[in-house]
């Protein structure tokens, strides 16, 4: 009843709300950002002397573009791996009649109830049995499968929506099955390919549990991995550790900035549809 | 003779062979884990005889899981600490995101850049969050410890040498940060068609009974979504206490992941068959809990 909707109430109480989401969400950034900048990081405050010599030591010897170089080229080889298979799965089970078609559903959505740390042991074991441990392919590998339940959600419903007439006017002209799929529905369904593809993306990009798992050695280590390392082993590296956490959070939250209208499709594709 | 040379057409093969790759995904990352999990829970299988697993025996089949919820203190902390953060997700998250949400709701200036900002925290790394909270709670360089002098000085807070403190320390390190949870919300609240409450507005109810008496009754499916989520997030918890805490002080933060990892991947002396356990109940666990949640919302989700 106070929070008349007009009232000084009403309208103090909506800043209030806004300002301490705000803060919990920068806050935490915004400090270790102004600490990196401090020649003993922490503390409350601004620098009394502003210093860089966390940014030089990552750029000079921790060679953090080759960690870079790894967390793309395993994030975009697994997503177009992750998607491609999905897709294909999504397409037939969209698209065409057979028997157990149902099962193709259930298989994906089963999948959201398997937890992938419960699961982690025996996969652990799968790779070192390929000799895959160590490597980028074991953890490319992995990342193809993680989220494929959202995924093939947001797929399917995005093949659904295609008119039938689009494919049967393609087979009229004597296109085959798997050329109708190519040359005629991936053209059509970039968008929700999209949408899903910046879905999986983002979550193989940050994902930290199988990299610090199955990565050890540091040439082929990702980002997230690496910020792992920080917690032991380059503690004693404030200021490098500080810009290590800028530098890893920068390029995330720049690229979010300017396509943030994609980002927020792609977050919400996943639940409205599925 | 007729049906077999009907199976193999060019229609069927292209079935199989655009649903191959699926399949063959899901039963190497999915399916094959899963049944070894549950078989090797019913083994003894630990650094002794890491080769291969032995199985317990009928008479002992449940050994694991016996001694594990008896005997394992760890396995009890991680069980104990596992349930209360998806409680807190459920009375802490998922109410503040919903304040949220309806505040953003009303599009008060600022509320997309607000609403954007929200989402930051989940689509950073959680690795660069955990770091981001190590530092803040570490007592010579953090902030908490410093604030907590000025209120109260001498007393020294040392966030991570607690283990009541660092539970909370590990709690607050992710359950504020429910942008996208709010995202989802806000999109509910949008495709309510305003007539359903115009009329409410002319007979002069007030924008906090709308909020109550009709909108929040129509984002009952949408809130038992994020719900489902938050609480699975809480039940998975790992990346925060692998960075934060380590599991300590005392192992005080053990989760239910934190706890499989340990017990099967990353300690001395290993214990396989328990972890896999471990992980058959977390599974468990999962599926009791989005089945809770989906009839406390009664939301059908999936097609």
């Amino acid at each position: 009843m106070e929070k008349k909707s007009s009232g000084i109430m009403g309208g103090f109480f909506k800043y209030f709300v806004m300002i301490v989401v705000l803060f919990i969400s920068l806050y935490p950034i915004l400090w270790v950002f102004i600490s990196s900048f401090k020649s003993v990081p922490g503390g409350l405050g601004l620098p009394e002397e502003w210093v860089f010599d966390g940014y030089v030591t990552i750029f000079t010897k921790l060679n953090i573009g080759q960690y870079f170089l790894n967390s793309i080229l395993i994030a975009t080889s697994s997503t177009i791996i992750s998607v491609a298979i999905v897709a294909m799965s999504a397409y037939v089970s969209a698209r065409m009649e057979f028997k157990g078609k149902g099962l193709i559903t259930a298989m994906f959505a089963v999948t959201l109830f398997i937890p992938s740390i419960s699961i982690s042991f025996p996969i652990y074991r799968l790779l070192g049995e390929l000799n895959l441990k160590d490597s980028r392919i074991g953890v490319i590998f992995i990342y193809s499968g993680l989220g494929i339940a959202v995924t093939y959600f947001i797929i399917r419903s995005y093949f659904l929506g295609i008119p039938k007439e689009m494919e049967e006017a393609a087979r009229m002209d004597g296109c085959g099955y798997t050329a109708t799929f190519f040359r005629i529905i991936v053209p059509i369904a970039k968008p929700g390919l999209a949408t899903a593809a910046i879905m999986v993306f983002l979550n193989n990009w940050n994902e930290f549990y199988f990299a610090s798992l199955l990565l050890k050695s540091k040439e082929k280590m990702t980002i997230p991995a690496l910020l792992g390392q920080f917690t032991t082993a380059y503690s004693k590296n404030l200021n490098g550790m500080f810009s290590a956490i800028i530098v890893a959070v920068v390029p995330t939250i720049v690229i979010f900035c300017l396509l943030s209208e994609t980002f927020v499709k792609s977050l919400t594709a996943g639940a409205v549809k599925g | 003779m007729k049906k077999r040379n009907k199976f193999f057409t060019k229609k069927n093969g292209f079935i199989c062979a655009f649903l191959a790759p699926g399949i063959l995904l899901f039963l190497v990352i999915y399916a094959y884990p899963l049944v070894n999990i549950f078989a090797t829970s019913f083994c003894r299988w630990n650094y002794k005889n890491f080769q291969a697993p032995e199985f317990l025996g009928w008479g002992h089949l449940f050994d694991n899981y016996i001694k594990m919820f008896t005997l394992d203190a760890n396995f009890k902390m991680a069980l104990i600490n596992t349930v209360k953060w998806v409680v807190l997700t459920m009375v802490i998250q998922i109410p503040f995101t919903l304040l949220v949400a309806l505040v953003l709701a009303k599009k008060p200036r600022g509320w997309k850049f607000t609403r954007n900002m929200f989402i930051i925290p989940n689509i950073i790394s959680t690795a660069a969050i955990g770091l981001i909270f190590l530092n803040i709670y570490n007592p010579s360089r953090g902030i908490i410890t410093e604030i907590c002098n000025k209120i109260n000085p001498g007393s020294n807070v040392s966030v991570l040498a607690d283990g009541n403190y660092a539970f909370w320390g590990v709690t607050f390190a992710f359950i504020l940060f429910g942008g996208s949870s709010c995202l989802l919300l806000l999109t509910q609240i949008f495709s309510i068609d305003p007539g359903i409450y115009e009329a409410a507005k002319v007979d002069g109810a007030s924008a906090w009974q709308i909020d109550r008496k009709i909108i929040l009754p129509l984002m009952r499916p949408m809130i038992g979504t994020v719900s489902i989520m938050a609480a699975n997030y809480g039940l998975l918890l790992y990346n925060e206490i692998a960075l934060i805490t380590g599991g300590g002080p005392d192992n005080a933060t053990f989760s239910l992941s934190y706890y499989i990892y340990r017990t099967a991947l990353g300690s001395t002396k290993l214990n396989f068959a328990r972890g896999n356990t471990a992980g058959v109940i977390q599974f468990i666990l999962g599926i009791l809990l989005v089945g809770c949640i989906n009839k406390a919302f009664r939301t059908d989700q999936g097609d």
